[in-house]
């Protein structure tokens, strides 16, 4: 009796559940002859909302629709895969700033060179210059910058009085602050290819040459770079492990940190006690005197399974010029996202605090992106071994180095 | 045997029977100290999940993680119905995850009786098969599935979301070991009695696994209800997005608002923990209608 | 009638019962396990048509990837950390729960908690009970009994701190097994055991562990199984803000956590397939072992 009863409410609740779903189906049928680009923002839920809320005066303007989606970064790479292989992709894409080189060389995106070199030279002009480097491949760019993270040195400027100008004047204000049982973090990309770089390059050195044909971690300048970056870790006790920054900058045992300039946005947050009390500064000026540090983001690029290549390519111009850029910055003044536009132009009008706009441009101007090429994500895990060897096993550099140098070079040759 | 002799016996059994008592009593605080203190260490993370969305701003992120709230506040829960369209999302996931365990519990416990209690050509390599299936990393069985769900048509779609779903080598399997354990007596008394296969199932069959049921019936909810990758790639449209695909984009690239991401959680679970706090019951209904006791 | 025909004629049944099943299965599961196949004994990037390599894969797996077997060896570590520890604890938990004790349902949804909870939540809350120096609360727990700190994300201690999480997540599920199990076993045993005087001790052993064996068979294996292809725990515990997991010096690296990595953040997918097929022979020799020590036992 009792089990015909169930059966009986549970026969309802799939009717009703059928029903709803019909009426589902029923609503996602409806198509208007609009023309509509979807885009897809690796990102949050309200800064894809701001973009379709921008997408509006673009209709305004052109007469075509915009719809963004946000999707989440962990799993990006997966989705955008998976879309290729289903024919499902959007029109616009945002991704990691090496992607769009990666699924470009697979003909899963479109050569903007080749498709509007006119266009494409005036958005490369305004962006900052390392960005311009690292998103062009051969002849080909297949994604222009959406936005840009880029590293900087955080300091409390209650317990600093002024910022390290350059390598020595880190190591003896790290040396000071060790006598009082505290230290510095580095925090994005630490014990990383990322984390080295700027070291790497402000001692003047590079991953490769010049055309990107041969590995250049064996020069003097690399082995300079490298000693000094895991020098820190060995000598200074900038921690190995993964700490809470804000909590250690907050607390003043880690009063000097490097990371991502959104971390600007998450301190006024999460530590509104030291508001005031902090700054920020350009990363320390290496042997050859140059400050530069590494540089990334989001850019965006057009599907070639997309029907409105030019339509897209119109809404990308769009978002890469400065007044849309400044729109988008105050936007995410509100919520909790970051936004630095990749547009030089924009950043003359930015409403910015100087003493935060100053260093950030400065650096911006000084910075350098991952080399463009193919296979480099797949060699970043043999430099970031390298370091972890040096630092967690005591290898020798020169010698750490030099495996590193091989496994690049024998993936060139691939 | 004299009177001493016998005033000593009951002694003895009288000492054994009170001894047995206070043994069993204090079995029973050692379970229950064992119990409380391991629940307590299971909850840690839930509490402190309920807590950080009744947080304002500023009382997120602090460090080390506080479980006191000193201005509560629904703000949070607030701002993620404003944002996204819940409501909409809620009624996807239910639908989604109701349909497939309700087809779960039909097809498994059909196929985990027939390779429990049947004997069949290829019974046994079947299940080799269906045993191995799970083996494989699903990893890499995703874009073949994709592939096939896309030439059914099935994108973006319920059918997509549902029919890969509606039966599973775990649940065969599960099903199976507990079948296996019913005397096959019951079965071929039911058989004399002139029952069809499928009365037998249902009358003989399944008042006897309700417990195995009622684990299948969390489990498979649960791990619809929280399934992520599968939804992902095959929903493209925000309409058709489920629970989890709507939290995911709430964790923004590097800020986050925590309290909103925290309050998306708790709106995710409540499901689950009514489920499972509804099929409980079950486990303990199974023995009651075992039809052994007599 | 015919032998034959009558034969499938009561087999009849069984193939409608297993039928539905089967459908999805051969679409969802056996289809694409055999494209997978296929596909690792090819190069394949997904988005271009695959090239046959022949058992090239396999070999440069093999023979020329220490990557490989030191993710093997951290996935056998882990799974002798897990399986064995986890499903004793479960077991502890259902026999407890399963006495004549009150407030049982909230026990167990209790210890299933860990199950439902948001990952992101887990992450955050063992994130600070293991962080360095004076910040975690397991450092401060073993600083105030006077043993020194523990680097429970340095290389030497990250795997078995994912570990130690594993465990504590997965509590809550196999005893939802076990007591469904245990509920299973008729009371009429246990009272006869009684009669005869036997202890609690003797009816777990002689009646609890024998007629939980299909139940104990099936936690084994699928505890074997999952952990074997561990991914989530690695992911939440020691992804980087470059996409790498594993840790440092692949500290923690695990075999689905590099299959992962191959197949969908370096598209290889022909190797990935490669590495997922051997995992499947491990698992299917392990399996089968498996298998037959307890029938053994169930048959006396």
């Amino acid at each position: 009796m009792r089990g015909i009863k169930r059966g009986k409410a549970i026969c309802c609740l799939f009717l009703f559940f059928a029903a709803l779903a019909l009426s589902c189906f029923s609503g996602c049928v409806k198509k208007s002859s609009e023309k509509e680009i979807l885009m897809w923002l690796v990102g949050s839920e309200k800064q894809a909302q701001k973009i379709t809320e921008l997408g509006r005066d673009f209709y305004k303007e052109t007469g075509v629709k915009v719809r963004c989606e946000a999707i989440s970064w962990g799993e990006a790479h997966s989705k955008y895969l998976t879309s290729v292989v289903g024919e499902v992709t959007p029109d616009i894409g945002t991704m990691g700033l090496t992607w769009g080189t990666e699924f470009g060389n697979l003909g899963a995106m479109v050569d903007l060179q080749k498709a509007f070199p006119a266009d494409l030279k005036a958005i490369e002009d305004d962006i900052f210059p390392g960005l311009a480097a690292s998103i062009r491949y051969k002849d080909s760019v297949y994604a222009v910058p959406f936005d840009i993270s880029e590293y900087i040195m955080y300091y409390r400027t209650d317990m600093i009085g002024k910022p390290p100008r350059d390598w020595k004047e880190l190591a003896s204000l790290l040396a000071e602050l060790n006598r009082n049982g505290k230290s510095m973090i580095i925090d994005w990309g630490g014990l990383g290819w990322i984390g080295y770089s700027p070291f790497l390059w402000q001692a003047g050195g590079d991953f490769y040459n010049k055309e990107n044909t041969v590995a250049t971690l064996d020069t003097a300048a690399a082995e300079t770079g490298m000693e000094f970056f895991t020098g820190l870790y060995k000598r200074y006790g900038v921690p190995k492990e993964e700490k809470p920054v804000e909590q250690g900058f907050k607390m003043g045992d880690y009063p000097i940190f490097i990371s991502g300039n959104w971390k600007m946005k998450t301190l006024a947050d999460v530590a509104p006690e030291i508001n005031g009390k902090w700054g920020i500064s350009q990363l320390p000026a290496g042997p050859t005197g140059k400050r530069t540090g590494f540089i990334g983001g989001r850019v965006m690029g057009i599907f070639s399974q997309s029907k409105l290549q030019n339509e897209s390519w119109g809404f990308i111009k769009y978002l890469s010029r400065p007044d849309i850029q400044l729109k988008l910055y105050e936007a995410t003044l509100e919520s909790h996202d970051t936004y630095l536009p990749p547009n030089i132009k924009t950043w003359d009008i930015l409403p910015m605090d100087a003493a935060f706009k100053g260093p950030l441009k400065a650096q911006a101007f000084d910075s350098k992106g991952p080399p463009s090429l193919l296979g480099w994500d797949d060699s970043t895990r043999f430099i970031d071994t390298a370091i972890q060897l040096i630092v967690l096993k005591g290898k020798d550099v020169e010698a750490a180095l030099t495996d590193a140098n091989d496994e690049l070079n024998r993936r060139l040759k691939k | 045997m004299d009177m001493n002799g016998i005033k000593e016996l009951e002694r003895r059994g009288a000492v054994r029977v009170t001894s047995k008592k206070k043994q069993q009593r204090t079995a029973n605080l050692l379970i229950y100290i064992f119990l409380i203190a391991g629940s307590f260490i299971m909850i840690v993370p839930f509490v402190w999940m309920i807590a950080t969305s009744f947080k304002p701003l500023d009382e997120i992120n602090t460090y080390p993680p506080s479980f006191f709230i000193r201005k509560p506040t629904i703000a949070a829960y607030l701002e993620l119905f404003r944002i996204i369209p819940m409501g909409r999302y809620f009624l996807n996931s239910l639908f989604a995850t109701t349909a497939i365990t309700v087809a779960n519990i039909f097809f498994c416990s059909l196929a985990g009786y027939a390779f429990a209690k049947h004997r069949f050509f290829g019974r046994d390599k079947l299940f080799l098969l269906l045993v191995g299936s799970m083996m494989i990393p699903w990893q890499v069985n995703l874009i073949p599935s994709f592939v096939i769900v896309k030439k059914f048509g099935w994108l973006n779609s319920f059918y997509g979301l549902i029919i890969p779903a509606m039966s599973g080598a775990f649940g065969i399997f599960l099903m199976r070991q507990f079948i296996s354990n019913i005397p096959d007596d019951l079965i071929d008394a039911a058989k004399i009695d002139g029952c069809t296969e499928f009365t037998i199932y249902r009358r003989v069959i399944l008042p006897l696994i309700q417990p195995a049921l009622a684990s299948l019936a969390i489990f498979t909810f649960m791990a619809q209800w929280n399934n992520f990758v599968w939804p992902l790639v095959i929903i493209y449209s925000s309409k058709m997005r489920t629970i989890p695909l709507a939290l995911s984009v709430l964790n923004g690239q590097f800020g986050t608002n925590f309290a909103m991401v925290m309050a998306g959680a708790v709106v995710a679970t409540a499901p689950v923990l009514i489920v499972f706090i509804a099929f409980q019951k079950y486990f303990i209904k199974g023995i009651a209608l075992t039809g052994l006791k007599a | 009638m015919k032998p034959f025909a009558k034969e499938l004629n009561r087999q009849k049944w069984s193939y409608i019962f297993i039928g539905p099943s089967f459908m999805i299965f051969t679409l969802f599961l056996i289809i694409p396990v055999f494209a997978s196949l296929y596909w690792s004994f090819t190069q394949y990037n997904i988005l271009q048509p695959p090239k046959f390599v022949g058992f090239q894969n396999y070999i440069n797996i093999l023979f020329h990837d220490p990557r490989f077997w030191k993710a093997m060896t951290n996935t056998a570590i882990y799974v002798a950390g897990t399986v064995p520890t986890s499903i004793v604890i479960s077991l502890a938990l259902a026999v407890a729960i399963d006495q004549n004790i009150r407030f049982k349902n909230w026990f167990k949804t209790f210890f299933f908690i860990p199950s439902i909870t948001s990952i992101i939540a887990i992450s955050v809350i063992w994130k600070w009970l293991y962080a360095s120096g004076k910040y975690g609360l397991f450092n401060h727990a073993l600083s105030s009994i006077g043993i020194p700190p523990v680097n429970w994300l340095g290389i030497d201690w990250t795997l078995p701190s994912i570990i130690i999480m594993s465990v504590w997540g997965g509590l809550g599920y196999n005893m939802i097994l076990f007591i469904a199990g245990l509920q299973g076993i008729p009371h009429v045993f246990y009272e006869a055991a009684e009669v005869d005087g036997a202890s609690e001790w003797d009816k777990f052993r002689n009646i609890t562990l024998p007629l939980l064996a299909p139940t104990m068979l099936f936690v084994t294996i699928m505890s074997i199984i999952s952990a074997f292809q561990v991914f989530d725990a690695v992911y939440i515990m020691t992804y980087s803000s470059e996409g790498a997991v594993g840790g440092a010096l692949d500290c923690a690296l695990t075999i689905v956590a590099y299959l992962y990595d191959t197949g969908f953040q370096r598209f290889a997918m022909g190797y990935a397939s490669a590495l997922a097929y051997l995992i499947f022979l491990v698992l299917f020799i392990v399996t089968i072992v498996n298998m037959r020590l307890v029938e053994k036992k169930i048959e006396y």
